[in-house]
């Protein structure tokens, strides 16, 4: 038996995300199998929405419990990635309630995910990501979730408006907001 | 997923410095052993149980905390009855009951044996003199079932114990390896009380905060209670503390 964090299976998300809304529900898969193949991707997603590092363990923990907690009510119609994006989301939006003070007063180091990595390379892509995460703090909490959900995790807009509880329209709307924001923050960053 | 009408994302359309960084955005995943350690945490946090009993020796356990256990398997249990003493074959009994009685103080444990020796330096039965080899087996033969049994309680306490000041998360995937053998264990409410102190060490304050509540509920008379009072109020003490060091 793997340990919960077992290989990734990005494949396998996606293949999950296959799932058709009309379909019968599917047998609900156990906690550890849905933090193994969710896991990494709900602590990228609390990063790229402001939770900073230091805080991003005690958010994807939160969201964990309350997936384990809300299993039951999952029918399985819905992807199970789209149900724990929006327990996630949801969770990231009661730490900046809770913790309005941490959330954007700056960033943690990014993690080291480059062990081989040319210096100057993970330099480049830190810096980057930094000058993401500064465009991204410009959004509003609704523009931010549906440009991440979208641009990063990279939902279909449909899944995207389901994650975030809105008609598909309001988040077309928030998306090209959020996009014109970005733009227009990273191509100022670039002239700074 | 992408359906038609979902516009070309910005990874694919968009000027070459944003794709850069959500290309950096995309792959900022943590390491695999982090999540790993993540995993441990949160196991122990919902206290689920293992969902297949963990094999012989614990080999399915996975991680580098359990690799030791399952190569070592059988013979550490059975080095482990003659290290620990009768403490530990107390609580290998209370594992398996219920049971014939045992005769723990058996005149084929020789007094002097030792006792603090760490199990990796004790001898094997195997390398041990054929009438001691006979010794330790007739022993084994009262107290161990015919299976194969992973490390005693008291061995992967200690372990845990071990590991917590250099290692908490090492330490929650011992703790995780003693759950998954010994859900009820005799040294169930120790393995709590570590667990709390590893998830503190971790930082993981909502999670101490967590399984400190339900321990006072399932053990309001334990003798740990105290202790674990303290872990809760010092996790929602240094919860409010980060809280107001970051108000504007």
């Amino acid at each position: 038996m793997r340990n919960w964090a077992g290989d990734r299976h990005e494949e396998g998300v996606t293949l999950a995300l296959a799932q058709n809304l009309t379909a019968e529900p599917a047998a609900v898969p156990e906690i550890k199998t849905i933090f193994r193949e969710h896991a990494p991707y709900v602590l990228r997603l609390a990063r790229r929405l402001g939770v900073r590092d230091g805080d991003a363990d005690d958010v994807c923990q939160e969201v964990f419990v309350t997936v384990h907690r809300r299993l039951p009510t999952y029918e399985g119609r819905g992807s199970m990635r789209s149900f724990v994006y929006g327990i996630c989301v949801r969770a990231v939006a009661n730490y900046r309630r809770k913790a309005h003070r941490r959330y954007e007063l700056g960033m943690d180091a990014p993690p080291d995910v480059g062990h081989a990595e040319d210096p100057g390379r993970a330099y480049e892509r830190k810096r980057s990501l930094a000058a993401l995460d500064e465009a991204l703090a410009t959004l509003s909490e609704e523009h931010r979730a549906v440009f991440v959900l979208y641009e990063i995790e990279e939902l279909s807009m449909a899944e995207v408006a389901e994650v975030v509880g809105c008609p598909p329209k309001t988040a077309y709307s928030r998306l090209y907001a959020a996009r014109a924001s970005v733009s227009a923050c990273m191509k100022e960053g670039g002239r700074a | 997923m992408s359906t038609r009408e979902d516009p070309p994302r910005l990874k694919d359309v968009g000027d070459l410095t944003l794709r850069e960084a959500l290309r950096a955005a995309r792959n900022d995943l943590p390491t695999p052993a982090h999540v790993a350690a993540l995993g441990s945490a949160l196991e122990l946090a919902l206290g689920v149980p293992p969902s297949v009993p963990p094999p012989p020796g614990l080999s399915a356990a996975g991680g580098a905390a359990t690799g030791a256990y399952s190569v070592a398997g059988k013979l550490i249990a059975v080095a482990l009855v003659v290290a620990t003493g009768a403490g530990a074959v107390l609580v290998a009994r209370r594992e398996r009951a219920p049971a014939p009685p045992v005769s723990v103080t058996s005149s084929t444990q020789p007094a002097e044996r030792p006792s603090a020796e760490p199990a990796g330096t004790l001898p094997t039965p195997s390398a041990m003199p054929p009438a001691e080899r006979a010794e330790v087996t007739e022993t084994t033969r009262e107290i161990s079932p015919p299976t194969v049994e992973p490390p005693s309680e008291l061995a992967l306490l200690a372990d845990a114990r071990a590991a917590l000041a250099s290692s908490p998360a090492r330490a929650l995937r011992i703790l995780d390896v003693h759950r998954r053998a010994y859900p009820r264990g005799a040294l169930a409410q120790e393995r709590e009380m570590m667990g709390m102190e590893a998830l503190t060490s971790l930082g993981m304050h909502g999670a101490v905060v967590t399984r400190a509540e339900r321990f006072l509920a399932s053990h309001p008379g334990s003798a740990h209670a105290a202790r674990v009072r303290v872990l809760r109020d010092r996790a929602l003490a240094s919860a409010d503390a980060a809280r107001e060091a970051s108000a504007p």
